[in-house]
């Protein structure tokens, strides 16, 4: 399953409003481009321009709660797995936990589904609160880790 | 299904939602991604490599320092949540 992208990064970073601590560090995450500065200091300062914005922050925060429910999935699944030793059986039944309904047959769909589907239903139980750039960010990082960690 | 595989899957996703923050903040704003293209695409190649290893590497230790205060299986409040998550940015960031 492939990554998309967080969408438009000032977008989402500037959703909380712009702030001159996010100038600040785009400027000096363009100084370090331009001095040739090491990989790892040019990373390190794209680092601090999450740490200088709330709405990564509270992706941060909400990644926990996703990934809580990406537990509860998995544990689901598992349970099937064991029953059944069928992958597409496992991704079903975890599938039918999050949206009661049968959401298709293969692993893969199952999986894409869920997360299409089921997204308003997760966000519900994990008592979030996300925007839709937020929600892009955490929706694919949660189908490419149930595609890892379900059963296969 | 226990502590380990939550431990597995908050890592793995933590790693992608940092990975996928840094890569949008350099190859989707508009300020900064046009300096970004104008460097060498090995050069941009180095520097997502990096992210990537930087994510992985901040994923650990968040998850690390919330095991450490057992908040996988007590949950944490936001607020409590934010102080780790800003210990992690401060801890592989540049501004100590």
């Amino acid at each position: 399953m492939g990554s998309r992208r967080g969408g438009d990064f000032s977008k989402f970073a500037a959703s909380a409003g712009p702030s001159r601590a996010t100038t600040a560090k785009i400027r000096e995450i363009q100084t370090a481009l331009k001095e040739n500065k090491a990989a790892r200091i040019v990373v390190a300062t794209g680092i601090d321009l999450l740490a200088a914005s709330s709405p990564p922050i509270a992706t941060l925060v909400a990644t926990y709660r996703v990934s809580k429910a990406a537990y509860d999935i998995a544990n689901e699944a598992n349970k099937a797995y064991q029953k059944t030793g069928d992958p597409n059986a496992a991704a079903v039944a975890a599938g039918k936990q999050v949206v009661k309904m049968a959401i298709g047959e293969a692993r893969g769909e199952v999986i894409n589904n869920m997360v299409d589907i089921g997204w308003t239903t997760i966000k519900t139980s994990a008592g979030l609160s996300t925007d839709d750039a937020q929600d892009r960010i955490l929706t694919t990082a949660l189908r490419n880790t149930l595609d890892e960690v379900l059963p296969q | 299904m226990n502590e380990e595989t939550l431990e597995k899957i908050m890592t793995a996703n933590y790693s992608r939602v940092f990975k996928d923050m840094l890569l949008a903040a350099f190859k989707s704003d508009p300020k900064l991604t046009p300096s970004y293209l104008s460097e060498p695409i090995q050069r941009q190649r180095k520097i997502e490599s990096e992210i990537e290893k930087q994510s992985n590497e901040m994923a650990k230790f968040l998850v690390g320092r919330l095991k450490e205060k057992r908040y996988l299986t007590k949950e944490p409040s936001d607020k409590e949540l934010k102080v780790l998550i800003r210990e992690t940015l401060h801890k592989f960031g540049v501004s100590k």
